[in-house]
């Protein structure tokens, strides 16, 4: 069955020009999302991810510049659209929830002020409707007595609570596409699992595509359907869930499994792919993962070019599926 | 909410003690209104007499005493020049400083947070240029060269303005003021203008610098990502942020506005308070120097218990605790 594309990214290319040089955050990444579809973002920090998720609603500041590319949400480029027009689509097309909630709500405006404006803006609410319209988002969220939360302010809240808020300020509008950059790090280990199983339940609620970025693979393999790895700016894999985890191509996505720890293994120590991620101002040339791979040698891919490994799953180098079960089984 | 109150209060009755002895020992040293109040060949007798009628012969612990129990009855002596009670002298002048200082605050507000604000949202723009550079000579400017200059221009070049004098005042919800007749502001303006100007200039950079910081701020870019317009994010979510620090300084000059309005109300022969303790202190003349400094220093504490119960309403996270 084919599924609605509902957003196509081509070539999109985000850089940075800072005094000490230009910095590629992200350089040239291509991917699709289909309608109620979930796409997890992984990689290490530095590696692009949240600028990918910020670019996707043009949310660059200075000195950073969308160099190129596309970003079809619906067929319409969204590069080429006005603020005005563009303002019309985030928050209320594709919603944005940030990483961590102690900041991205203002201090000195209610809760309810925060919601409510989302409603006025987007959806023409009145102003006595969009305050019974968030009373509802905020206990669809699960926050308790909501009449009484409504007038409170951010710092009357727990952390939680607060990320709790905020996914109802991204849902208030029932977008289209929900992109959320790190939204359990900074949260408790206990918070974190109720709040991806609140987002979890309410996009297949609503049928709402998610854009999930983290740097936790194990968070990103229990809720996504399909997976991108970056590196450097890259993607370097990229396929759906079973196929990803089960069949790692790249030797670097490997060492991201591997570095988990599994219950069945008597571990003394987890895993650890050895060094550091380039300095972004001086990236080798070729593969950048190459100066920390095992398998570096000089059969390796010339190009950093995706090629199919096999259906619907992508990478720039399958050497860590040739060397893979040496390696499961030398450890095990 | 009135535990935070009269804690506040009794700080204030504190410091006011303090001011009162730092003013009477001050006033004391500096000195002798005998001399200046009669001709430099009076009689020994007329020199004792006078002193006698002053209270100056007893020693200076009594006199103070006398001077604080007084005090506490609004008495605060008679002027040793007019003959009239010291304290009715200044909280006559009073009202017209304080109609001066309120003119320069609200002349400075409307001029430098829009200011300020625009210049930090488009900070390279060639009118936030001009903004930046036109507060630093604000800032630079001394007040006599900037009153003088303003004189200079609107009423001896143009003739559009009087140079000096307070207008007409009127009665308005049971205060007479200059502020509600526009002769009364043609009269204000410009020495309300020079009296603000250094406000104005050090608010523009309080409030631009304020609200850079604010718009880095991650509540500022989920606004964005909300897809609210720049005029929500700037007035609701930024402005009112950057607000805190804004309220204090203004109501710490409101109380330097009143207190140090000297040389603008001499440049425009404004019937202030500024005038009148300059007058004053060249004559010696002790009751109304100490009622002056006492009456500012208790503006100056309510001020700020003022601005303190201000920030409560701009900033809910404070704890009045």
């Amino acid at each position: 069955m084919q599924k609605e594309k509902i957003l196509e990214v081509n070539n999109l290319k985000t850089y940075f020009y800072t005094r000490e040089g230009v910095v590629k955050s992200v350089n040239g990444v291509s991917f699709e999302v289909n309608k109620g579809e979930i796409l997890g973002i992984v990689g290490e920090s530095g590696a692009g991810k949240s600028v990918t998720g910020f670019s996707l609603l043009r949310l660059i500041e200075e000195p950073g510049e969308i160099v190129s590319g596309e970003v079809k949400f619906k067929g319409q480029d969204l590069l080429k659209m006005s603020e005005k027009e563009m303002n019309k689509i985030r928050g209320n097309k594709i919603s944005m929830i940030f990483q961590d909630p102690m900041t991205s709500l203002n201090p000195v405006l209610t809760v309810g002020r925060q919601i409510t404006e989302v409603l006025i803006f987007h959806q023409n609410y009145s102003r006595k409707d969009a305050r019974r319209r968030a009373v509802e988002l905020l206990e669809m969220v699960g926050i308790s007595s909501p009449e009484k939360r409504i007038d409170h302010y951010p710092s009357q809240l727990s952390g939680g609570m607060r990320q709790r808020v905020v996914i109802a300020i991204a849902l208030a509008s029932n977008p289209e596409i929900l992109i959320a950059d790190e939204p359990t790090t900074a949260l408790d280990v206990t918070i974190q699992a109720q709040i991806i199983g609140l987002m979890k339940n309410l996009i297949d609620k609503f049928n709402t595509s998610m854009i999930i970025i983290s740097h936790d693979l194990a968070l990103i393999s229990e809720i996504a359907d399909k997976i991108m790895v970056m590196y450097a700016g890259d993607i370097i894999e990229y396929g759906d869930k079973g196929k990803l985890i089960s069949e790692p191509a790249h030797p670097y996505t490997q060492g991201l499994i591997d570095s988990l720890p599994v219950l069945e293994r008597d571990q003394k120590r987890l895993n650890q792919i050895k060094g550091l991620m380039p300095s972004p101002l001086d990236l080798p040339e070729g593969c950048k993962f190459k100066p920390r791979c095992d398998y570096a040698g000089d059969d390796c891919p010339e190009g950093t070019e995706l090629f199919e490994v096999s259906k619907a799953h992508f990478a720039t180098c399958r050497k860590a599926q040739f060397f893979s079960k040496k390696l499961m089984r030398g450890v095990g | 909410m009135l535990e935070y109150i009269g804690k506040r209060i009794w700080q204030t009755l504190i410091v006011l003690f303090l001011v009162s002895i730092i003013v009477f020992v001050m006033v004391n040293v500096n000195g002798d209104p005998v001399q200046s109040l009669l001709p430099p060949d009076a009689e020994p007798w007329a020199v004792e007499e006078l002193r006698t009628s002053l209270g100056l012969d007893k020693p200076l612990y009594v006199q103070y005493f006398m001077f604080v129990k007084n005090a506490l009855q609004g008495d605060m002596g008679i002027s040793y020049y007019q003959q009239t009670p010291a304290l009715n002298l200044v909280l006559d002048r009073l009202p017209k400083t304080v109609e001066l200082a309120l003119a320069a605050i609200l002349i400075s507000i409307i001029i430098a947070i829009p200011a300020g604000a625009y210049a930090a949202v488009k900070p390279e723009s060639p009118f936030s240029k001009f903004i930046m550079f036109g507060s630093l000579a604000g800032i630079s400017l001394p007040t006599f060269l900037s009153g003088i200059l303003l004189i200079l221009i609107f009423a001896v070049t143009f003739s559009w303005l009087p140079s000096s004098g307070r207008g007409d005042a009127a009665q308005f919800l049971g205060m007479k003021s200059s502020l509600f007749t526009l002769d009364g502001w043609k009269h204000i303006i410009m020495p309300a203008a020079t009296l603000g100007l250094y406000m104005v200039a050090m608010l523009i950079r309080l409030v631009r610098a304020g609200m850079m910081e604010v718009l880095k701020q991650d509540y500022i870019s989920f606004a964005k990502a909300k897809g609210m317009p720049g005029r929500i994010i700037y007035i609701r979510h930024a402005l009112k942020n950057t607000m805190i620090p804004v309220i204090t300084v203004i109501g710490l000059q409101l109380g330097r506005l009143i207190g140090f309005s000297m040389i603008t109300e001499t440049i425009f022969a404004w019937p202030g308070m500024g005038k009148l303790i300059l007058d004053s202190i060249n004559r010696l003349d002790r009751p109304v120097i100490m009622s002056y400094i006492l009456v500012v220093a208790v503006i100056f504490a309510f001020i700020n218990l003022t601005v303190d119960l201000l920030y409560y309403f701009f900033d809910p996270r404070i704890e009045l605790n």
